[in-house]
């Protein structure tokens, strides 16, 4: 009984101190704090933005032709989306995490600096436990930065949209989540290459390559969606022409009209549909092979949209959606443009039906599948990195 | 069965690097329990691997041990030990009574004990006015004097210092010994890992010379010095070749007789066989100047060892 609460108070006692050096660490680290006091600013700079019936505000004053106003969005609805939209993936999500990779890119490479990793070896802390409890500290730090924004935002949000948000908390594990993807990775490179600016680097790289996965897999699902649907499209005008052509077979000899102009169209359609099955047969090879690649990957940018799908209602989404294809719309006819699909693949990107397909194919995808392939992938590079840092010799 | 009475008790104790190189080829040692301990050897001798080792830093190739009468290893027993290592690199962003605090608690002492140990330490190692300033503005001899005080802060029974004196002026090197002096007194066992053979010499009970990678003397500084032990004549003319082919005949068999111009030395530890040497010469109306014992100094038999290591290829790094 005394033994065994002298280990768990040792525990304690170490764990303690680990938490108060990580603080210490990140403390005499500038960075860290200008990031809490940037990400505290970007927060309140939410509180100068506002929406009315002609449009959003800024401190006050309206910027009229802006793509919202209240009567196509509710207020609470507007800060919500400028909140998934804006603040999280490109402040949290980007800018934010670029800085706090660079204040906790040096934890572990200057941890296993030679004479500073013997004091740490030397006590009598496992390996394993001390990698650990480093690396969930760093990610303490992290999501201790996300709180503070959010708690600011879900301030703001009361204020200024009349609605208290609890769900804007939930970007607390979301974008820790999402930032221990390339922290993991960092802390790997770390450990191989013991060079806070190699670890950094690569990650960054690495960070790249997945958001080109992600903008591959999301332009290629779209143009998949897109192509599909003008083979759709096409079926049906091939159908409508071969009615007509039946139709009019079906008529008495006398009352038959010359259908060759129908059957040259329904021909050439014929012709055409069998390229853009290609097409989109082709397109969707890549999509799903981009898809394979990405199946093992984290998924950054995903993890981050969750937030949207949880914040947002459809309909408000969908309102404001069905606006812009409205305005785009009439800018086509303004300037001549013809407002039908045609031939081209890309003018099937903006109907209704292929922004469904993409709703339901991409926004469809599984929480379990976004967060558990990402986390398989976290934990192994974890697993491999701690493998590193408990086998090698100092 | 671990011995009770041994501190550190290591048997072929081996580590090969990748690429074949062999750090350490069969170490086997012994250290008593309230003794200190030097472990000397040239650079690259594998002195610092086998401290690392017995430390948990480094993983041996093969290792038969205890430490304080526990696998070497055994994680929960290093809380029993305190270490310094060479050239040791503390948080810069911590004050000397952070790092003691920190490192206190990372070897499980309680925060009471760590408080009431801090400023004793301090104390001890003549830091206090710099307790609260950053260590980034230590000097390399402040640095060691922390070190030494992390390295004392959970009250261990066993204390391994690698280099201890580093960049520590004479006035501090003194200081130093006199804590592990007063450490030894208190019953603590010291391993000392040093360049410093004037240093060692001073306060270790026995010592171990190891070149390349294995233990070539081991022992107490007498022991080890026994061999070389011998009896100085100073005298005011060189004895002529009859005096000296007599002074040989009354020596006893087996001790050795070495004369250089007006010096001799006669290889033995017992003043019994230097009456007779001195009987001749003053018979021969040779003055005797000085008559002295001399024990060859540690440098010297580290000299020696190592000088006899390389005569028979023992290179460090190489394969055995």
């Amino acid at each position: 009984m005394n033994l065994q609460s002298t280990e768990k108070s040792g525990f304690g006692t170490q764990t303690g101190a680990l938490l108060v050096d990580a603080y210490r660490d990140l403390q005499s680290r500038k960075l860290f704090w200008l990031t809490l006091v940037l990400s505290l600013l970007v927060a309140g700079i939410f509180g100068l933005v506002g929406i009315n019936e002609n449009g959003i505000s800024i401190a006050g004053r309206t910027l009229r032709g802006t793509p919202f106003n209240s009567n196509l969005i509710a207020p609470a609805e507007f800060f919500k989306l400028m909140y998934t939209t804006l603040a999280i993936p490109v402040w949290l999500g980007f800018l934010a995490t670029a800085l706090a990779l660079v204040s906790v890119g040096g934890l572990f490479p200057e941890m296993i600096t030679s004479g500073s990793i013997e004091l740490y070896l030397s006590r009598p802390i496992g390996r394993l436990r001390l990698f650990l409890t480093k690396y969930v500290f760093a990610l303490l730090f992290t999501a201790l930065q996300v709180l503070l924004f959010s708690a600011v935002s879900f301030i703001v949000i009361g204020l200024r949209g009349g609605i208290w948000e609890f769900r804007i908390f939930l970007a607390v594990p979301l974008v820790t989540l999402f930032f221990s993807y390339l922290y993991c990775f960092c802390v790997l490179l770390g450990i191989v290459t013991r060079s806070t600016l190699a670890s950094i680097l690569f990650t960054v790289i690495f960070w790249g390559f997945l958001y080109v996965i992600h903008v591959a897999d999301l332009q290629l699902t779209t143009f998949s969606a897109a192509a599909e649907q003008r083979v759709a499209h096409q079926q049906q005008l091939i159908q409508m022409n071969q009615k007509l052509i039946d139709q009019n077979a079906g008529l008495p000899a006398d009352r038959r009209g010359n259908m060759t102009a129908f059957e040259f169209q329904r021909d050439k359609q014929r012709e055409s549909l069998a390229d853009y099955q290609q097409t989109a047969d082709e397109l969707r090879w890549w999509q799903r092979l981009i898809l394979t690649i990405n199946t093992p990957l984290p998924k950054t940018n995903e993890t981050i949209s969750l937030m949207n799908r949880w914040l947002i209602s459809p309909d408000a989404m969908t309102a404001v959606e069905d606006d812009q294809r409205q305005r785009r719309e009439a800018f086509r006819a303004r300037i001549g443009a013809t407002s039908r699909p045609g031939e081209n693949v890309r003018q099937f990107v903006d109907t209704a039906e292929t922004q469904q397909q993409i709703d339901e194919e991409y926004g469809g995808r599984k929480v379990a599948r976004i967060i558990g392939t990402s986390l398989g992938f976290e934990a192994a590079i974890l697993g491999l990195a701690a493998w590193v840092f408990c086998r090698r010799d100092y | 069965m671990p011995d009770a009475s041994l501190a550190i008790n290591l048997t072929n104790v081996e580590k090969v690097y990748r690429g074949k190189v062999y750090a350490l080829r069969g170490v086997n040692m012994r250290v008593n329990r309230g003794e200190v301990f030097g472990l000397l050897g040239p650079n690259g001798a594998g002195k610092s691997t086998l401290v690392k080792i017995m430390m948990t830093v480094v993983k041996p190739t093969h290792c038969q041990g205890q430490l304080l009468g526990e696998e070497v290893g055994h994680k929960a027993t290093l809380a029993r030990v305190g270490y310094l290592p060479e050239n040791h690199r503390f948080p810069r962003y911590m004050t000397g009574r952070q790092i003691l605090d920190f490192f206190g608690a990372l070897s499980q002492t309680p925060r009471t004990k760590r408080k009431a140990r801090i400023d004793e330490l301090l104390e001890t190692v003549g830091m206090t006015s710099w307790a609260d300033k950053k260590i980034s503005i230590y000097s390399k001899g402040m640095m060691q004097r922390v070190g030494l005080a992390q390295a004392l802060i959970h009250d261990p029974d066993l204390i391994l210092l690698d280099e201890p004196t580093d960049g520590v002026d004479p006035v501090g090197r003194r200081e130093i010994r006199d804590v592990l002096l007063s450490l030894k007194r208190k019953g603590k066992t010291i391993f000392i890992n040093s360049h410093l053979l004037s240093e060692l010499e001073l306060i270790c009970d026995r010592v171990a010379i190891l070149i390349g990678g294995k233990v070539a003397k081991q022992g107490t500084i007498d022991e080890l010095a026994i061999a070389r032990q011998h009896y100085y004549l100073d005298l005011s003319q060189a004895p002529d070749p009859a005096i000296l082919e007599s002074i040989r005949r009354c020596l006893p068999e087996g001790i050795t007789l070495a004369a250089n111009h007006s010096s001799l030395q006669i290889l033995t530890t017992d003043a019994a066989h230097v009456q007779p040497v001195i009987d001749l010469l003053r018979s021969a109306q040779i003055v005797i100047k000085r008559v002295h014992p001399v024990r060859p100094s540690l440098e010297e038999l580290f000299i020696e060892a190592v000088g006899h290591s390389s005569a028979v290829g023992a290179k460090p790094g190489a394969q055995p």
